[in-house]
């Protein structure tokens, strides 16, 4: 890490914004000269994505969720008449994670910094897609629970909170899909896992409503140029709209078995 | 039932040719679905009755478009709906009840029910023996008079066409009514009195309605 950083300061300014000088910062090799990833993926290809619904009968909706290592419950209760007297639903949020679900165990697993933020942008991620208006005086309470975490908690919370909604029938104005892309030794990897997260690299988290074309959310901490953002854009974009196709296949599926189960009865 | 499946955001139809109902929303000129669920259009019902009178808006001639989840998550007991339930406790002063579906529709979650003395019979209601009237494990077509406590919903069998329609005999026989207040077995011929069921033609279409 020293050496890096030295070789940061010794390049000149334009460097520092070219992501070129990045691949150096690598450890290790996380892209094989074939092309794979650490875990046997190419580089536009998704964790597996695998999830069932109806996990908890005592909530209105409910989904579980994997996306690769990280699993996840999402569970919904709702829409229940709350205490506020706003013209439109209360949405709440709250996360926590397992004390067993990173590698090192957590005594305490819930109101950090970080599961606060994630509650918030799930809140506001949320607040937009449900037409809210439908619900005047009600409260839908969203709560996340990680079993197993693999690097970035945000995007499976959004992702299964979206399937969750549905399966409870709350209205949604679209799909929320939500992925991150990372830009390491050159290339733009979507899908990040805990090691490729954990690398100094440029990231970049998308939220979209796949039908409608609309970005909910973007958040890039990291300086990267004008083109490879836009390119990471598109990448996140192309990520985003195949987890759509794959959550929606999931939800028809559901459907058909739900209603060819009535239609039999 | 219609085999087209819609996910929250998919495009429907331009609004100028059918109308919002419920599970859609309109944006751009164009209808949305906004629940997962299959598609179904419903002609309006102005245009089902008098269609030469509202010519001139164009409103009433669309029709609407809804998509519709799971039906059955829909039955919520409201005061005045059938319910068919099952006894579960006899006592001298009423009879509890857990309710299973409401107006031929299956209830997602069991709803407790209760019925009192003076609600299980319209003639004779000071004489009337709990017991007499009804067993546990009887099926039982009621009709809800009351939300109720936070308890349990009031129910009511004061009516020739509601009381027992399905109901056994200690050894499990299928009993078969022969009276508004008799039952027989068929194998040992038993008599049992019950609050019997007289169940009419036009009684079965208001609770398929």
């Amino acid at each position: 890490m020293d050496t890096s950083s030295t070789t940061m300061k010794t390049s000149t300014k334009n460097n520092l914004t070219s992501t070129s000088n990045m691949e150096h910062v690598a450890a290790f090799d996380l892209i094989s000269v074939e092309g794979y990833r650490m875990d046997g993926r190419k580089s536009d290809e998704l964790r597996q994505f695998r999830c069932l619904f109806n996990t908890m009968s005592d909530a209105d909706g409910s989904c579980y969720l994997e996306h690769g290592n990280c699993k996840l419950l999402a569970m919904i209760y709702g829409p229940y008449e709350g205490r506020s007297n706003q013209e439109q639903a209360v949405i709440t949020c709250d996360f926590s994670m397992t004390q067993y679900c990173v590698s090192e165990r957590r005594l305490k697993t819930y109101g950090d910094l970080k599961s606060q933020k994630i509650q918030m942008s799930i809140q506001r991620v949320f607040q937009q897609a449900i037409l809210t208006e439908t619900y005047p005086k009600s409260q839908i309470d969203i709560y996340l629970k990680i079993l197993q975490s693999d690097g970035n908690d945000y995007c499976p919370c959004v992702n299964a909170t979206t399937l969750a909604l549905i399966n409870a029938g709350i209205p949604l104005k679209d799909f929320v899909c939500s992925s991150t892309v990372g830009n390491i030794q050159g290339k733009y990897i979507v899908d990040l896992n805990q090691q490729e997260e954990q690398q100094q690299t440029p990231k970049l988290t998308l939220t979209i409503m796949p039908q409608r074309n609309e970005i909910v959310s973007l958040s890039c901490e990291s300086r990267v140029h004008a083109i490879t953002y836009n390119d990471m854009l598109d990448s996140a974009t192309n990520a985003c709209q195949q987890l759509f196709s794959s959550m929606k296949q999931a939800v028809i599926e559901q459907l058909k078995t739900s209603l060819n189960l009535l239609h039999d009865n | 039932m219609s085999s087209y499946y819609c996910v929250p955001g998919d495009r429907l139809c331009p609004a100028d040719s059918a109308r919002p109902g419920p599970g859609t929303y309109e944006k751009q000129g164009c209808i949305f679905a906004s629940i997962a669920g299959s598609i179904k259009l419903n002609l309006s019902e102005n245009e089902l009755g008098a269609v030469s009178h509202n010519k001139n808006t164009s409103n009433n001639e669309k029709p609407i478009i809804t998509v519709v989840r799971e039906e059955h998550q829909l039955a919520v007991p409201t005061v005045g709906l059938l319910a068919y339930c099952k006894i579960t406790h006899v006592s001298p002063r009423f009879v509890r009840c857990n309710m299973f579906a409401i107006n031929n529709q299956p209830l997602k979650s069991i709803c407790h029910g209760m019925i009192k003395r003076e609600a299980i019979d319209s003639n004779n209601k000071d004489t009337v023996e709990c017991s007499q009237k009804f067993r546990p494990d009887d099926i039982v077509i009621a009709r809800i008079i009351s939300l109720g406590d936070s308890n349990s919903y009031l129910l009511s069998t004061a009516e020739p066409e509601l009381g027992v329609v399905a109901a056994r005999t200690s050894t499990g026989e299928t009993l078969v009514p022969v009276a508004c207040c008799k039952m027989r077995c068929p194998k040992t011929n038993i008599i049992e009195s019950r609050k019997v069921a007289k169940i009419q033609n036009d009684f079965i279409e208001e609770t398929e309605r």
